[in-house]
């Protein structure tokens, strides 16, 4: 039977609700300051009225009187879940007052899209928007990618840390406790902005040739939108706007960067080598980069677009990196990638389905359940080949030896069928509106695993079902299902709940 | 040192010391890439 949440339970979610508000209320000043100093005024004032809109959000939250009741399970998670739609619902003010979105859903896409580090998007005319509202854009990668939660966690973390911090798809505490984790990732964050964009901005201006200024905006803009595996860039033809393959170098180790789990960067930072290569996680993506980027290097070759060798290992390994990564970076045209068919198709999609490491800022079904799963398959085989009696002993090793229960392998595989599952219906939608099987699936898993490459079906003339449908996939993706059911189980206990 | 805290230029070399390792993975990607290419478009 299900249990009818309470005024109580409504008041908490909404307390910490506000709570959040406030945290991101913070984080948008940060675009009006900038439209402020840049004299960008028409984006200045829409960026205030956003900020006030999340401090209205944020005082009638907090102004909710709750009992010293603690944050639990599904309350964590329907906080989660509702974080996750009002904050692109606020954030999409500025776009819509933009000019530069047909319609308020348009805008609303393109600020989920950002939140959830996918990539893809409906906007119009971007080589023409103001760099404070761009800046914007890349500052919902940098907030999505390193969570809003975990923001309001190093802030003000209470009894509330874990319960939040499982509800934004991360499952690794590196420190005992939840705050000194989210502290850590924020150091390794601001060490990588640090030295990111020093690396692109110098790139930027002795193998591109911008000007300083310019190099340090496009550099900040990269950083945020590589790091936090996002995809978003200043220029409508993404990084194929530098023409530098070293620029494409430089951003090829901010997506790797943003691809590896906290968790590693926690044993590099303890030099802690052998424990890096001894992980199930390493092994698998390795694996699975190794496979996807043989496939595509195949396919290319096949289809005859690159003849040499420089031009086919480039186009590869950058698209291919960015696709495992989940990020979506592209350094050729949608209309020259749908005509990767084939094996090209094949290594990109698989890449793009699978995503990154876990607890990392990369989408997809993530390295650590595909390890597991081809683990317990190993296992299971093993256990039939053997005789009766003999055990096999079920471990893998994740920062330390781990036991493979059956209860761990179901869970795994459960999230990984979701995800296959939301792919194909997404794919099922595209081809619904006469997109092609190989466009349609090429788009659904695009952005059910949060990437952002696109071969044209995302554009501003899509049909609106299409585009709800994409952003439900990129809301699912990133919260990796159990938020997102957790909101509705919480709905549907308010309407049937005793 | 027990109790000390780390200062910010020990964090910022750890934090290096991250940033060259990504940097090397993607030098042997790179030439894990062009070994492949170039056995793939020998062999056609």
């Amino acid at each position: 039977m299900l249990r009818k949440p309470t005024a109580a339970d409504a008041r908490l979610i909404a307390h910490f609700l506000g709570r959040t508000s406030y945290i991101v209320a913070l984080a948008a000043a940060l675009p009006a300051a900038w439209a402020g100093v840049a004299r960008e005024w028409s984006p200045f004032a829409s960026f205030v009225l956003m900020v006030g809109v999340f401090c209205v959000f944020g005082a009638l939250g907090t102004s909710v009187h709750h009992e010293e009741q603690r944050l639990d399970w599904s309350h964590g998670m329907v906080v989660v879940a509702l974080t996750w739609l009002l904050v692109p619902a606020i954030g999409s003010i500025p776009l819509i007052l933009s000019g530069h979105f047909g319609d308020p859903l348009d805008a609303f896409f393109d600020a989920m899209s950002g939140l959830s580090t996918t990539g893809l998007s409906v906007l119009q005319d971007l080589d023409h928007l103001a760099p404070s509202l761009n800046f914007w854009r890349h500052l919902l990668h940098f907030l999505g990618g390193q969570g809003i939660i975990l923001a309001a966690l190093s802030l003000f973390a209470g009894g509330a840390g874990m319960t939040l911090f499982y509800g934004e798809g991360r499952d690794e505490k590196i420190f005992p406790s939840v705050t000194s984790t989210a502290r850590f990732i924020w150091a390794v964050s601001i060490v990588h902005l640090v030295f990111g964009v020093a690396l692109l901005a110098g790139v930027g201006v002795f193998s591109v040739g911008l000007t300083p200024l310019r190099a340090v905006f496009h550099g900040l803009m990269i950083f945020m939108a590589g790091f936090d595996t996002g995809g978003f860039s200043p220029q409508s033809t993404s990084i194929g706007y530098y023409h530098s393959a070293a620029f494409e170098a430089a951003t090829a180790v901010m997506m790797v960067a943003g691809a590896i789990s906290f968790g590693l960067h926690f044993a590099l930072w303890r030099r802690q080598r052998s424990r890096v290569f001894r992980d199930l996680e390493t092994r698998t993506i390795l694996g699975s980069f190794g496979v996807t980027l043989t496939l595509t290097i195949i396919g290319l070759t096949t289809l005859g677009i690159y003849s040499g060798v420089f031009g086919l290992a480039r186009q590869s390994l950058f698209h291919v990196l960015s696709a495992h990564s989940g990020t979506g970076f592209s350094t050729v045209p949608s209309s020259e990638l749908a005509g990767w068919g084939g094996l090209a198709f094949g290594g990109i999609a698989i890449a793009m389905a699978l995503g990154g490491m876990a607890s990392s800022t990369a989408g997809g079904v993530k390295a650590l359940r595909v390890g597991i799963t081809l683990k317990a398959m190993r296992d299971q085989v093993r256990q039939v080949l053997l005789p009766e009696r003999a055990l096999v002993r079920q471990s893998y090793f994740q920062a330390g030896k781990r036991r493979l229960t059956p209860e761990l392998a179901q869970a795994v595989m459960v999230v990984s069928l979701l995800f296959v599952a939301m792919y194909l219906i997404g794919a099922g939608v595209g081809m619904a509106y006469g997109n092609s099987l190989q466009a349609s699936l090429f788009e659904s898993v695009s952005a059910g695993a949060n990437v952002g490459l696109s071969v044209g079906v995302t554009s501003p003339s899509m049909p609106a079902l299409l585009e709800v449908t994409y952003a439900a996939e990129m809301w699912l993706g990133r919260l990796e299902f159990v938020a997102v059911f957790a909101l509705f189980g919480f709905l549907v206990a308010a309407v049937r709940g005793k | 040192m027990i109790g000390r805290r780390r200062g910010i230029g020990t964090r910022l070399m750890g934090g290096f010391h991250v940033f060259v390792s990504e940097a090397l993975v993607v030098v042997v990607s790179i030439g894990f890439a062009l070994a492949i290419a170039a056995i793939v478009l020998a062999l056609r």
